[in-house]
């Protein structure tokens, strides 16, 4: 399994039928970058395993960012 | 950050959820996989279902067998199925509880190019029936016809996703695939977290948008009081209820909070009543 990097949800290098996961801090600064697992060749992986794979580096992604930025992220997610 | 196979993958591991499991066979021509690939391929333990899409050039049609490799290819009785270049078709392998599952999946590239197929297995029946060129009744001019039933039961044949699991970091987003509702006529789509969030349901035309729209966009709100369990008795939820499918395809946004996830369940359903 590898995960794709790439900028928006739909940047054409994701398959629009497999989920994908991003950052909305990095959105917010107009540098939108998302993920998506994907099986090598010849790999046989499960749905859970591609979605904890993402989530995996969703939360490795968030330390990152300070913890201003993530409130200041959470405010305008509320007012949107 | 890249994450490796193994940081996700457990070989041979029996405890394994039999979830869908997918896999991309890469097949050079006229070779049988998985011994093309090297060797045996970590498969499921066991399956009932699989659901194969070939998207080979032409010419890449591919023979499967689920007793060893295929035999003979010009010979009917060496194979158990033919998927020809540009075709998906599910099929189950036997009756559950009735039959023994398939513990083996051998295919054979009948073509001079190098085939790739993609193929989910599942021990529980794949519904996919927008995109399979299955017969449908039309008229003159391919519009399905409308069918007046008086006293036949309409039974319901809703399709009800997972679209996820697996806990969100702080301020991060999921994106679900889109789903073609060609055959649906409502979309929702419940989210439950431990933290708040934003739950959003998109449409589009087509899966490689020219047009798409945000249809509704809710925050979650602390659960009731009486809310039952699992997950748990407190924590957040959102909720779209059923909207009618405008666009063709439909797909699940969810923007986390400033907290992280320690657990985030969000489930979809297409519904073909009306």
């Amino acid at each position: 399994m590898k995960l794709i990097t790439g900028t928006d949800v739909d940047d054409p290098v994701f398959d629009p039928f497999l989920p994908r996961v991003g950052c909305g801090i990095c959105e917010l600064n107009e540098k939108p970058i998302n993920v998506q697992a994907v099986p090598d060749d010849n790999q046989v992986v499960s749905d859970e395993q591609m979605l904890e794979a993402m989530a995996k580096w969703s939360r490795e992604h968030a330390a990152t960012h300070t913890e201003a930025e993530h409130q200041d992220h959470e405010r305008r997610r509320r007012e949107a | 950050m890249a994450v490796t196979a193994e940081d996700v993958v457990t070989r041979g591991d029996a405890g394994r959820k039999m979830l869908r499991h997918l896999v991309k066979a890469v097949i050079p021509a006229n070779a049988s996989w998985p011994e093309s690939a090297g060797g045996p391929v970590d498969l499921p333990p066991a399956f009932y279902f699989l659901r194969v899409d070939n998207r080979s050039p032409a010419g890449g049609d591919v023979l499967i067998s689920l007793d060893g490799p295929v035999k003979q290819a010009g010979d009917v009785f060496g194979y158990w199925d033919r998927f020809n270049a540009g075709e998906r078709r599910v099929r189950n392998v036997g009756s559950p509880g009735v039959d023994a599952p398939a513990k083996e999946l051998h295919l054979f590239n009948l073509g001079a190019v190098q085939a790739t197929v993609w193929i989910e297995l599942a021990m529980h029946p794949i519904i996919d029936i927008s995109s399979s060129p299955g017969a449908k009744i039309t008229d003159g001019s391919d519009n399905t016809l409308d069918v007046a039933i008086s006293s036949a039961a309409v039974k319901d044949i809703s399709v009800y996703n997972v679209e996820t699991t697996g806990a969100l970091g702080a301020s991060a987003t999921f994106t679900g695939a889109w789903r073609d509702t060609l055959y649906y006529n409502w979309f929702g789509v419940l989210a439950l977290s431990d933290v708040t969030g934003t739950l959003i349901l998109d449409e589009a035309d087509a899966a490689v948008p020219t047009v798409a729209n945000l249809i509704s966009s809710v925050a979650t709100a602390a659960v009731p009081a009486n809310q039952p369990s699992p997950p748990a008795a407190t924590g957040f939820v959102a909720r779209v209820a059923p909207t009618k499918t405008v666009l063709r395809f439909n797909r699940v946004r969810y923007i986390n909070g400033a907290g992280a996830q320690a657990r985030l369940n969000i489930q979809s359903a297409m519904s073909p009543i009306n």
